[in-house]
């Protein structure tokens, strides 16, 4: 993983509304215990990603990508996490305030978007 | 004409306080005069046998009219109207037929079989009459001073309809939103999907021709409708199209109780295996109370779940992101404001049964939406 790995995120049916994906897409929920998974963009693409995770069972709509060294602006720190699964990774939140993740997420989602969406269904 | 009083039902319910009664309510009203008509001649066959039709004029000679409203929770007083002295002999079966029409509602409502009194085909009549009854509603009946009177309610009115077994369907006043996928303007008929992606038919009403078409145009990007008519259902309660269409509005895209029928579809787990769905009762709470406090000036937030059971409001308004994260059990919220232009980021927990943190809310809101169109 480098600094510009794309790292690879679902973002679930009920988090969009009228094509406008919720900011809680790139924010950990509490049962998440402050990591925000992801796919390793250098291990898998988009579109693989997304079949990956609706085999899984999960539900996704399609797929929202940022850059390591985005998350690294907003200070959170990606890890490959292969013991998940190979492609597994994750941005690391720990320690902040829900009001500071609520902004991280914001700046990250606009990112985001602003690359377009990576796949699609 | 001559005139004899013949009915005082009592309306109950906050729509007819202060002396008034609704135009809906006189619809119901007017269907039972043609009730009470079919039930009189029921009665007179009964009493004569030999009989095989009732006498010619049966019906005419006889006519029930409203002649005053009395005050207190509305009173329409009804009377038989006639011409001549004396009312003629039919009305001797006009009164058999109002006190047969009482018992049966009496009957119904303390869950005991109405066809005592009533035969299958006039009770079929509650179809139209007490349709326009809303939840807490009734029409009282007295037949005499020592019984407690019958009250015809929304789930009374249902009992009566499915004592009938010739009543197949019942209608009912509904409302509905979702996006029209399919409109025939040879057949003038429609079809409209809702949220939970069922799809309803019914018919094209001229006045509601161009919101039908433009909503119909919109389908692609999500335009929706909200209805207001009469549904049909089945005799278990499944909805099996509309009846007739009252009122149609073209929705907000991000109309709150819309957006909101969808989240009630939410099921625990709805969040990869571990979301906890709203509570219905909490998002009603929620659409009634943003009904009640949101201005029209400012844009409707998109809503979205959150994992713990929640909902979240989002207001992208050019430079700002503000978002109110809500608890519905706890009917609070925290405010979290971000200014991408600065990168200053406001946070605010608010007490939403508190109208001095809504009137904050609101202003808050205010300022960004001007600030946006100040841009």
């Amino acid at each position: 993983m480098t600094d510009d790995t794309m790292l690879h995120r679902q973002v679930n049916p009920g988090w969009i509304q009228n094509g406008r994906p919720s900011s809680q897409t790139f924010r950990p929920t509490p049962k998440d215990q402050f990591m925000l998974s992801l796919y390793d963009g250098d291990l898998i693409d988009a579109e693989s990603s997304w079949k990956h995770f609706t085999d899984a069972g999960h539900d996704s709509v399609g797929v929202l990508s940022l850059l390591v060294r985005e998350f690294a602006a907003e200070e959170l720190i990606c890890h490959s996490s292969p013991e998940v699964f190979p492609e597994h990774a994750h941005a690391d939140y720990s320690g902040l305030t829900e009001g500071q993740m609520r902004g991280k997420g914001k700046r990250l989602l606009q990112v985001a978007l602003n690359r377009g969406w990576q796949y699609q269904v | 004409m001559n005139s004899q009083e013949y009915l005082r039902p009592k309306l109950v319910g906050r729509r007819f306080e202060n002396h008034s009664i609704p135009l809906d309510i006189l619809r119901d009203l007017a269907v039972l005069e043609e009730m009470v008509g079919e039930v009189a001649k029921w009665k007179f066959r009964q009493a004569n046998p030999d009989c095989r039709r009732t006498p010619r004029g049966f019906s005419k000679k006889i006519t029930i009219a409203l002649t005053q409203v009395e005050e207190g929770s509305a009173i329409p007083v009804l009377a038989l109207m006639f011409a001549g002295f004396f009312p003629p002999g039919e009305h001797v079966y006009y009164e058999q037929a109002r006190d047969a029409i009482i018992a049966a509602i009496r009957e119904s409502e303390l869950q005991k079989p109405p066809s005592d009194y009533l035969p299958p085909k006039a009770l079929a009549y509650f179809d139209r009459f007490g349709r326009s009854l809303r939840d807490g509603e009734a029409i009282e009946f007295v037949s005499n001073h020592t019984e407690p009177p019958a009250r015809l309610t929304k789930e009374v009115r249902r009992r009566l309809l499915l004592a009938s077994r010739e009543v197949k369907e019942v209608t009912e006043e509904i409302e509905l939103r979702g996006m029209i996928h399919e409109a025939n303007q040879e057949t003038m008929t429609f079809q409209v999907t809702l949220a939970d992606g069922s799809k309803i038919s019914g018919p094209i009403a001229t006045p509601h021709f161009d919101n039908i078409i433009e909503v119909f145009r919109g389908y692609k990007v999500g335009t929706k409708i909200h209805i207001q008519g009469v549904g049909r259902f089945s005799r278990n309660q499944r909805l099996l199209g509309l009846e007739s269409i009252e009122h149609t509005t073209i929705l907000d895209p991000q109309d709150i109780p819309a957006r909101f029928e969808e989240l009630k579809l939410l099921r625990d787990g709805w969040l990869d295996g571990i979301g906890i769905a709203p509570p219905p009762d909490g998002l009603d709470w929620l659409a009634a109370i943003m009904t009640e406090k949101y201005p029209d000036h400012l844009p409707l937030p998109y809503a979205y779940p959150v994992a713990e059971g929640g909902v979240q409001f989002e207001w992208p308004l050019g430079s700002h992101e503000p978002s109110l994260e809500i608890d519905l059990n706890g009917k609070t919220g925290e405010w979290h404001d971000l200014d991408f232009g600065t990168g200053k980021e406001a946070e605010e927990p608010l007490d939403l049964r508190d109208e001095k943190d809504w009137e904050w809310l609101i202003g808050r809101l205010t300022e960004l939406a001007g600030d946006k169109h100040g841009d």
